[in-house]
């Protein structure tokens, strides 16, 4: 089953008199319960490419489906609710609510799509949990480790079950052994089901997919599939 | 997101800011305290105005012969002869003439330039006052040769200093009379009582008038009708008849106590509404004041509104959230104004002697106001935060 269709997306960004194409003719699917790497240089458009995944950004022309349906002809509230309850975006830079405890930042989701508050709290607090982080939920984000950020982002992209995890770079900013932590994470939700599209820069977070799409310059330069040895590391 | 969730959300981030969002309220809450309490300062003054206004008297007209202005002539005195055919209007419960001069009054040494009233027996019952001292005038006073006179307080502090004057003789214009009694001052609580000078008047029967004047023009009429009459119709009901009676081309005026009431409180309320307008217009700053700390607060919060779109919030989530931080501002400061402004008025009218009066309407159409002022000020800045792109925010710095 196709849950994610791109067709022949591009994205360009004006800059004064020249045209940036941040992604050029794009094309690929993917399917449910995939695990996907995207690679490539920094300015490579990784990044635009999720946005556009992640509703966050319309791309300027080319089609994408997502569950068969035209995100193209969404309006406003439509592409908020996706966002809110069938994506789960997990950033680089964590962006956290600052002054704002572990558990309101995970919370937030729930706000959005009307659960009660009691509801709320409950469901933050058995993510936190999940992710190892139950005796800190009332800490804000500056009395954390970027490790520790970075899984609270998690827990906020899970909260409301969502579909699809889109991360991007979430290892960037982590020494490697919180961002091997977080890599296991990525993979046991991917075990229990999930779709998980990642962009990362490093060869050995990559591998944790079943497939690596590798973009230069705004195009799609290889998609492989990584030997199920190679995973087992 | 639903009303209350958007409120408990934008009371915590107001929280975050104490001090600014309190110097913000200011200005809604000087605006809002300065309209309440001068409204009801207002209606309490003109409460207490119109309470001693009407002491003066119930149901009480004068008419007078007045100057025409165009005719360049006085009309014909009212005689005492005139006034039967008053008599007959139904309206008509009682009529006063008065005669009203300036004579000197003297005792041994002691002299005072003072004002004469003659008087027939109805006018203190019309005027509403009483004798605080000896006693009234009886009818035998009138149908007598009697020289007896009721004066003033200020009559008696200037002519007996610590003297009783009851029983006592003085000279008015040199003509022997004998004090009878002294009136009682008018009983005023409002600060007209600072305003008025002391009564200095001396009250003779109007039978001993002609002993100081050759004329016996009336210099006034007091007219008590039995009830509340219509000013207009009433009005044109006695200048007719008194021109049938004097002739076309004369010119009488006539006055009601309840038309003097209602002009003042017409003033009263002018001026109370150009206060207000001008105190309102400190609301219309302190609502600038408000979208003023609101773009900044857009600005400022870039970020979290990114983060907000990225995990599901909509353009009317946003839009929400800014609108309400807005109205919850202005109406905080508005209730906390309203709070001000009844506390200011009840200590003014605790000092000034008033009823204290506490305008409802003020309140209700302050808080509306405040209310409005966030709507309006806030809408603004909650807009330009709703229709932020999700990415440029989350890249915000
Ligand atoms: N808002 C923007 N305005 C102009 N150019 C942009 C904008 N966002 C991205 N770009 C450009 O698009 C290209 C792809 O960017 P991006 O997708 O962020 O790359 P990556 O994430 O792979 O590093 C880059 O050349 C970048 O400069
Ligand atoms: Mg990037």
């Amino acid at each position: 089953m196709e849950m994610i269709k791109i067709e022949n997306i591009t994205k360009t960004y004006k800059m004064g008199l020249i045209d940036v194409h941040a992604l050029n003719d794009v094309s690929f699917t993917i399917k449910k319960n995939e695990f996907v790497s995207i690679m490539g240089p920094s300015g490579s458009g990784k990044s635009t490419l999720m946005n556009i995944i992640g509703c966050l950004d319309t791309p300027t022309s080319g089609k994408y489906f997502l569950d068969d349906i035209s995100v193209e002809a969404m309006g406003d509230n439509d592409l908020a609710k996706i966002r809110n309850k069938k994506i789960g975006f997990v950033f680089q830079t964590f962006n956290l609510l600052p002054r704002t405890d572990a558990l309101k930042n995970v919370e937030l989701p729930l706000i959005y799509s009307g659960v009660s508050s009691k509801e709320r709290h409950r469901k933050a607090k058995e993510l936190l949990t999940n992710v190892g982080l139950g005796d800190r939920i009332n800490h804000n984000p500056s009395e954390l480790s970027g490790g520790q950020r970075q899984r609270v982002a998690i827990a906020r992209a899970l909260v409301n079950d969502p579909a699809i995890i889109l991360a991007d770079e979430p290892t960037g900013n982590l020494d490697s052994k919180a961002g091997e932590e977080i890599m296991e994470i990525f993979s046991e939700l991917h075990k229990k089901g999930a779709t998980i599209i990642l962009v990362t820069h490093e060869r050995y977070v990559a591998e944790f997919a079943d497939r690596i799409i590798h973009l230069f310059d705004g195009k799609i330069v290889s998609d492989e599939n990584v030997p199920k040895n190679n995973r087992e590391k | 997101m639903n009303f209350i969730e958007a409120i408990i959300q934008s009371l915590s981030n107001l929280k975050v800011n104490k001090l600014r969002s309190f110097l913000t309220m200011i200005g809604i809450v000087v605006g809002v305290a300065a309209v309440v309490g001068i409204i009801s300062m207002g209606q309490g003054a003109k409460e207490s105005i119109n309470k001693d206004l009407r002491s003066f008297g119930e149901n009480l007209w004068a008419m007078y012969a007045d100057y025409d202005y165009e005719k360049k002539k006085m009309a014909k005195p009212i005689y005492e002869s005139d006034l039967e055919i008053l008599e007959s209007i139904g309206e008509i419960e009682q009529i006063s003439p008065v005669f009203h001069f300036g004579v000197n009054l003297k005792r041994y040494n002691r002299s005072l330039a003072s004002s004469l009233l003659g008087i027939d027996e109805n006018y203190f019952m019309i005027t509403n006052r009483q004798v605080m001292m000896g006693r009234n005038f009886q009818s035998f006073d009138f149908e007598y040769n009697r020289y007896v006179c009721i004066v003033t307080e200020k009559v008696v502090d200037d002519l007996f200093k610590n003297e009783n004057p009851i029983g006592q003789e003085i000279k008015i214009n040199n003509i022997n009379f004998t004090v009878i009694g002294v009136l009682k001052p008018q009983q005023l609580e409002s600060f007209l009582s600072k305003l008025v000078t002391k009564e200095n008047n001396v009250f003779i029967p109007k039978r001993f008038v002609n002993r100081f004047q050759n004329s016996t023009e009336i210099s006034y009429v007091y007219i008590k009708t039995k009830e509340k009459v219509d000013y207009n119709e009433f009005k044109n009901k006695l200048t007719r008849i008194m021109l049938w009676k004097k002739g076309p081309g004369n010119k009488y005026e006539v006055a009601s106590m309840e038309q003097q009431i209602s002009v003042f409180s017409n003033v009263m309320n002018t001026v109370t509404m150009i206060i207000s307008i001008i105190a309102g217009l400190s609301l219309f700053v302190g609502g600038v004041g408000i979208m003023n700390i609101m773009l900044i607060s857009v600005t400022e919060r870039t970020k979290e509104i990114g983060i907000r779109k990225a995990v599901g919030a909509s353009r009317g989530d946003v839009l929400k959230q800014f609108l309400i931080e807005a109205i919850v501002l202005s109406s905080v400061g508005g209730t906390s104004g309203i709070v001000v402004g009844i506390l200011l008025s009840v200590l003014v009218a605790k000092v000034a002697k008033w009823p204290i009066t506490v305008s409802v309407t003020s309140i209700i159409l302050a808080f509306t106001f405040s209310f409005i002022i966030g709507v309006i000020f806030g809408i603004f800045p909650a807009n330009k935060a709703s229709r932020l792109n999700p990415i440029e925010c989350l890249h915000y710095e």
